[in-house]
């Protein structure tokens, strides 16, 4: 055992260990102050705080070293406190304060001390006998976020390490030289106008109060925390609620948790004040004529049951449908399920994965037997080569999207399909820059050279899969002219990447709604799984397939059984053996009939088949493809619910709407893109008059003569566990603080990597399909239609907006722009900011232009997050061939310049 | 440092890397817009603030130098020449006030009133006369029986052969040859080669430290400039024996004539067929005016495109050096002794000097001597004969030397019969030979204002990164600057910053400094006295 002497006692200490973690692991970490280290960062050296005294012997000379860059060695004797060593520590902070704020010493009124302050008054210290020095300070308060003083700078660099090693954002840095030196943004410019993505860390790793925040999270003396998961993606950030008799003053990210490791976005971390935000819906609307007019729970859930109940009896169950929400707990979702199954009694039930990934879960069920992510987020830096189809992740899931960059920029091969460049390209090795629609066509060059290039793993392909033979000889007989015509992709280009991807030793794959929101949404998401499989990069750590989930409980919510097929545990309601299990469990019969997917509910809404319909938290207008056509197809409907926390769009629109506390006025679980069911935990009450989600359902179930107990996760999670087989041995008191990845066994055991030993499904089953032009680009009038306009998300915002419009995001992006290729904008005599007009087959809309080389010529990309301008008016009916998801990412259209 | 910035730099490893991309687009336009920035960093991947802080640490590239036409050398030889004003108002005939800029060293320590402009290193009769060529020439006295860096080759391709021997045979006489670096630390160079030959790793780099930044040392520079070869084939010797395939020579800004000299030395290398067999790189990285560059991990970030800011130890860039890859780095004058010690022997090289300081050492005498120059000595060379024989005493009254930089020890003239040209005989007193530039301090000159004038050189060139040196380096510049009869230096507070910058530096110009100043206040207490607060040491 290797051993050294702190202060003369033994101690044993681990291979490459530290002084300075040596030292606090046995006598914890205020024995040694420091103010530049950081438990996240690599050792830096600068602040010398941490400096100790070691010599050889017990009475050999003593020399000062750093303790947290300097490893130690087998029979050191070391001292933490000593004449010396706290001459040099009070001749620091003489140092620091000579140039710090007096004013600032102290925490202001009953903040809590910033680590910087602590170390002030832990060595008494106050004022300095060194001059000041005559610099200029600068104090930005420019972001609504972010603030920068840098009169209370003390150069420990954590801020810009933390933007570099966590972030990858690469912002900030330490300008000029020795004493002159300072933090700058970007090109030394405001923190607004900079490049700063505003996702807090610098804030979080500053040991004063130079970066604050708007919240002063920091330094926040709450009188209560609570932990629980952000709304905002599917990532699901765990995230630290600080209240101060009983009102949310600030969030921050938790330092252990497994998902985020203390960091979290712009969104999770500040974007919170949609809360109480007077906008917020606080009674229940009963619509009487042309006005929503207020009404008390009980009238309102009254008339609903009554409603419903006549629809029922006069057009049959049928006619009712109901759209649960991916924003909504696990608990919600199987309760709405079960209210459409068990008490309306039709499997219409759908929600909003029919507008994301419904094709993952087709695709990737077809070929591995389970719809959902392979692997787990942390083994990122297993991977010896990414594969991004589709996904941006850097706005659109920004903690993973940080892991996925972090290795980017350290060089492991980067394969990015995608027919924008986006920020990820930058540190791409491979860019495939496919024409919009055609993954299809650019899958099957890829797969054509993974088997020409003798990339297969054919020991993993006999002994796990089956049809490959099949596959390979359709595969092999491909039209690479024509393929690259389609797609624009040089075939070398594709080849290449083809061998970055199958020459590594584990590969591992991200994809988003680039690759699901198709004609050919499914048949992509399959190729991409058949991808992994030829080459045997499946089933441990570091590969697979890992769909991007976007909405916080979008995974959760298929789960539970919100889509018509398949119930609870993705169980297929066609087979009467399963609908004995669901009725053993309600204790009510599940219908046979073929239930509807969300466009089609529209559909038979508009044709007048379906005559009322309940939405659950989605802005279907909004969100959802042709907005004219949804329009009118709610319009025709007898009956609309909305349960809402503002006045959507699709609000407007019901005949009762209902005030729903928000995610955190409520409890409950949410699942994350890598199966992992974490808790969520109510941080305050609900405001006002408003309900959980799932406290609503259960009341109307009542109503409606089916007894239901009252919305309560741990209640409902034993239900759950019944029912659902990989929920077996999942329980509100065992879930934890990190959750748990299902299939969680009965013991609790849980699970990291999916299809280990054997798929789902048994064997793997290898299926091509060949590229299909989409039915948009072969409309006859196309000419007039010259550009395909894409649609996609940023970081400030989420979804339909509702939410983080209501919150600052809105003062550093405060609308949806158009981006165009600078050459298309040259001939349309469009400038930057220029309103240009958008025309589609469906509808129009404006939009301001910006020039840019990140879509190619005849491409346009854009956000949905302004109901101003409701892109969806503009985007086509087309739907996925095998899930009828919408296909969002191919539009035609035309532009021209608003004069 | 950054593993990130490191990473994407690593990306054009051999091709030009950032650095050289900043400087290669200053040196275009005279200035670096931030479109340039942008430009460069659309082509590198590297961050734009990243880039502006890197750019904005070189004196050549920093924004408040874009204007300047012509730089006055500000290094402790020509400040202590007093023709600084003098040069000053001769070069306002040709250029505006704001267009004059200030520079430390040029390394033209033997005339003492240098100024560059561009690229070219003048003094102040070429001012005048608005001559073109470089008068410079530089005196070289060999004082040893044998001279190491007088070896005559038949041709390039002969100083090349004789060093690309056995692997096994280099290490061996480096080993015998006992000698040691250089650059001012006196650490066995086999010790670093033996560690560098013996790490696992496919891809290995020599390094050569030519940013020879001290003020009173030029020795490196003569080297550049009239025995680059010498140099070089040191460098490939090492590599040979290490199993590098690179050699970086990185190249101070303030010697535009070194690194031309280099440039055409690599040219003729590369024309040899020794290049062609051993399939060996040089690559001249040229730096952009900083002196920390100097130090070894800072000298690395810089080509690496990093910000120079010094590394935390270990790991030692034997193990992880020049992105991250086992490097040996050395200095110049360490790399020119190594074709001797081959071409005889690593015995007979050790023969030379004391037992333990072996070999021959460059000395360089500045201005301040009779006969200014870079003297080869072996080591144990008497510093009394060197100074009142070889050197001819004095051309002023002197009271002190600085030898070593102004990190070295202040010697007063009354101890120089008792030092001997060595690291031991410099030791035993409490004091270092450095790499043994000697500067004279005239009699004139106060102490006071040398050693502010140390203070202001650190606090303008430490890097910023460990806070004793940012702070403690400036805040005793301020006190010094403020002392005066009515408010004398803190005794004890200045004491303790000596000691914080000891005890408590990341690098050795934090930890280097209070040597000389410690020197001046024991010996020159009498004119330092007034301008401290008396007092017990606490």
């Amino acid at each position: 055992m290797m051993k050294a002497y702190i202060n003369h006692h033994e101690y044993a200490f681990n291979e490459g260990e530290t002084l300075y973690d040596f030292v606090s692991r046995h006598l914890g970490s205020d024995e040694i102050p420091v103010l530049c280290h950081e438990k996240d960062l690599q050792p830096f050296g600068s602040c010398r705080f941490c400096s100790l005294e070691v010599a050889q012997s017990a009475e050999g000379d003593r020399r000062v070293m750093a303790s947290c860059h300097t490893p130690v060695k087998d029979g050191y004797y070391i001292f933490t406190h000593s004449d010396r060593i706290d001459r040099l520590r009070s001749t620091l902070m003489s140092l620091l304060l000579s140039d710090y704020p007096d004013t600032m010493l102290q925490p202001s009124g009953d903040a809590l001390p910033t680590p910087f302050q602590k170390l002030v008054k832990q060595m008494s210290a106050a004022g300095s006998i060194y001059p000041s020095g005559k610099k200029q300070h600068k104090i930005d308060t420019s972001h609504p976020y972010i603030h920068f003083d840098s009169s209370q700078c003390i150069h420990c660099f954590r801020c810009v390490r933390a933007c570099d090693a966590i972030q990858g954002e690469m912002v900030l840095a330490m300008n000029g030289r020795a004493y002159d030196s300072e933090i700058i943004f970007s090109m030394n410019q405001n923190v607004i106008d900079s490049e700063c993505v505003s996702c807090g860390r610098c804030v979080q790793a500053c040991p004063t109060n130079a970066l604050t925040d708007r919240y002063h999270s920091k330094t926040c003396h709450a009188d209560q925390h609570v932990r629980t998961v952000c709304t905002y993606c599917g990532v699901g950030c765990n995230l630290d609620v600080m209240l101060k008799q009983g009102e949310i003053k600030a969030i921050t990210a938790v330092e252990d948790a497994e998902v985020n490791h203390g960091h979290a976005c712009l969104k999770g971390r500040y974007a919170f004040e949609y809360y109480n935000h007077p906008d917020r819906l606080t009674t229940p609307l009963i619509r009487r004529g042309n006005k929503l007019e207020p009404a008390s729970w009980d009238e309102a859930l009254d008339y609903i049951a009554a409603t419903l109940e006549q629809i029922k009896n006069e057009n049959g169950t049928q006619s009712i449908a109901g759209i649960s929400s991916s924003r909504c707990t696990n608990e919600e979702n199987y309760l709405m399920q079960k209210f459409m199954r068990v008490v309306i009694g039709n499997n219409n039930i759908d929600g909003c994965a029919r507008v994301c990934h419904a094709p993952t879960a087709f695709g990737m069920r077809e070929v591995f037997g389970t719809g959902a992510a392979t692997n787990s987020i942390d083994q990122i830096p297993l991977a010896d080569c990414l594969l991004v189809v589709g996904a941006n992740s850097t706005e659109a899931h920004p903690v993973t999207g940080t892991k996925i960059r972090q290795q980017a920029i350290k060089g492991v091969p980067l394969i990015v399909i995608d027919p924008r460049r986006i920020e990820l390209v930058r540190y791409a090795s491979h860019h495939l820059q496919l024409r919009p629609g055609t993954n299809v066509a650019l899958l099957g060059m890829f797969i054509y050279y993974l088997i020409t290039e003798e990339l297969l793993d054919q020991p993993f392909i006999e002994t796990r899969t089956e049809g490959f033979d099949e596959f390979k000889q359709t595969a092999l007989d491909v039209d690479l002219d024509q393929l690259e015509a389609v797609t624009g992709v040089d075939r070398q280009q594709v080849r290449d990447a083809a061998m970055a991807y199958g020459q590594a030793a584990n590969a591992m794959s991200f994809h988003g709604l680039g690759l699901t929101e198709h004609y050919q949404g499914s048949r992509g998401v399959m190729l991409l799984s058949c991808i992994a499989m030829m080459t045997g990069n499946i089933g441990r750590r570091g590969v697979g397939v890992n769909p991007l989930r976007g909405q916080n409980n979008v995974q959760g919510a298929a789960d539970m059984g919100v889509q018509p097929k398949l119930g609870a545990g993705y169980l297929d309601v066609a087979d009467e053996n399963v609908r004995q299990y669901y009725e053993k469990h309600y204790g009510r019969p599940v219908p046979v009939e073929q239930g509807l997917t969300t466009p089609e509910m529209i559909h038979a809404a508009a044709e007048g088949q379906l005559k009322a319909l309940w939405i659950m938290g989605e802005d279907i207008l909004q969100t959802d493809p042709d907005t004219t056509h949804i329009r009118s197809a709610l319009k025709n409907l007898d009956f609309l619910v909305v349960q809402e926390i503002f006045m959507t769009e699709t609000a407007h629109m019901a005949n009762v709407v209902l005030p729903a506390a928000s995610h955190l006025e409520k409890s409950g679980t949410f699942t994350n893109g890598e199966r992992r069911v974490q808790k969520v935990n109510k941080v305050i009450e609900p405001l006002a008059d408003t309900r959980a989600d799932g406290q609503i359902i259960v009341d109307i179930m009542n109503r409606m003569g089916y007894p239901q107990a009252g919305y309560d996760p741990a209640i409902q999670l034993e239900e759950i566990s019944k029912v659902v087989p990989f929920f077996a041995g999942v329980s509100w008191d065992n879930l934890g603080d990190n959750g748990k990845q299902w299939p969680v066994a009965e013991d609790g055991t849980d699970t990291k990597v999916l299809h280990t030993e054997a798929f789902k499904r048994g064997k793997g089953k290898f299926v091509f399909t060949r590229f299909v032009e989409t039915p948009e680009l072969l409309a006859d009038d196309l000419d007039e239609y010259p550009f395909i306009l894409t649609t996609g998300r940023r970081l400030q915002h989420y979804n339909c907006g509702s939410m983080t419009r209501r919150t600052p995001n809105v003062d550093v992006v405060s609308n949806d722009v158009l981006l165009l290729n600078s050459s298309d904008a040259k001939r349309y005599g469009i400038h930057n900011d220029d309103r240009v007009e958008v025309r589609s087959h469906q509808g129009v809309t404006h939009l301001k232009a910006r020039l840019t080389d990140e879509v190619k010529t005849g491409v346009l990309f854009t956000t949905f997050h302004f109901p101003d301008v409701a892109i969806n008016q503009l985007t086509s009916g087309v739907l996925d061939l095998d899930a009828n998801t919408p296909e969002f990412k191919v539009t035609a259209v035309a532009i021209s310049k608003v004069q | 440092m950054s593993r990130n910035i490191r990473a994407l730099s690593a990306r054009h490893n051999l091709k030009t890397t950032p650095f050289e991309l900043l400087v290669e687009s200053s040196k275009k336009t005279g200035c670096l817009s931030e479109y340039q920035l942008k430009k460069i960093s659309q082509q590198t991947h590297l961050p734009v603030a990243h880039l502006m802080a890197t750019a904005s640490f070189y004196d050549f590239l920093k924004p408040e130098n874009h204007n300047k036409k012509a730089y006055i050398c500000n290094g402790t030889s020509c400040l202590l020449r007093g023709r600084q004003k003098q040069l000053h108002s001769a070069l306002l005939k040709k250029y505006t006030d704001n267009e004059i800029g200030e520079i430390r060293c040029l390394g033209h320590c033997h005339h003492g009133e240098a100024y560059i402009e561009n690229d070219r290193v003048l003094d102040v009769s070429h001012c005048y006369s608005g001559a073109n060529e470089n008068a410079d020439k530089i005196s070289f006295y060999s004082l040893s029986a044998v001279s190491i860096f007088d070896n005559q080759y038949e041709t390039i391709e002969a100083c090349y052969q004789s060093v690309l021997l056995d692997r096994q045979l280099i290490k061996q006489q480096l080993n015998d040859s006992k000698l040691r670096g250089r650059g001012g630390a006196g650490f066995l160079f086999s010790t670093k080669l033996n560690a560098c030959a013996s790490a696992a790793s496919e891809q290995k780099y020599i390094v050569c430290n030519a940013d020879e930044g001290d003020p009173g040392a030029f020795s490196d520079r003569y080297l550049l400039e009239y025995k680059p070869h010498l140099v070089m084939a040191g460098m490939l010797a090492a590599a040979q024996a290490c199993g590098a395939d690179t050699g970086f020579i990185y190249v101070r800004a303030e010697y535009p004539v070194a690194q031309k000299k280099i440039q055409q030395a690599i040219n003729e290398f590369e024309k040899t067929e020794i290049f062609q067999q051993t399939s060996f790189c040089f690559r001249l990285i040229t730096g952009a005016g900083s002196y920390i560059c100097g130090e070894e991990t800072a000298l690395l970030n810089s080509i690496e495109g990093l910000k120079p800011e010094v590394r935390t130890r270990p790991p030692y860039p034997a193990e992880a050096g020049l992105y991250s890859m086992p490097t040996l780095l050395s200095n110049v004058e360490t790399f020119a002794a190594v074709p001797w010690i081959l071409e005889h022997s690593g015995a007979e090289y050790a023969a030379l000097g004391n037992k333990h300081s072996t070999g021959t050492k460059l000395v360089c005498l500045d201005h301040g001597f009779s006969h200014p120059g870079v003297y080869e000595v072996e080591m144990g060379y008497s510093l009394k004969q060197l100074v009142y024989e070889a050197a001819g005493g004095f051309s002023n009254n002197v009271k002190a030397l600085q030898i070593g930089g102004p990190l070295g020890c202040i010697v007063p003239v009354e101890m120089i019969s008792e030092l001997t040209i060595d690291f031991e005989s410099f030791d035993a007193q409490g004091l270092l030979l450095g790499h043994a530039g000697i500067i004279a301090i005239p009699e004139t000159f106060p102490m006071i204002d040398f050693m502010r004038h140390l203070f202001e050189f650190m606090s303008q060139e430490s890097c910023g990164k460990c806070l004793p040196c940012r702070l403690g380096t400036q805040k005793a510049y301020d006190m010094l600057s403020l002392a005066g009869d009515q408010s004398p230096v803190d005794i004890h507070g200045f004491n303790d910053l000596l000691q914080l910058l000891e005890d408590g530096s990341l690098c050795g110009l934090g930890s280097g400094l209070p040597l000389p100043v410690r020197n001046m206040m024991k010996y020159f207490n009498h004119e330092l006295a007034d301008y401290f607060s008396q007092g017990e040491e606490k």
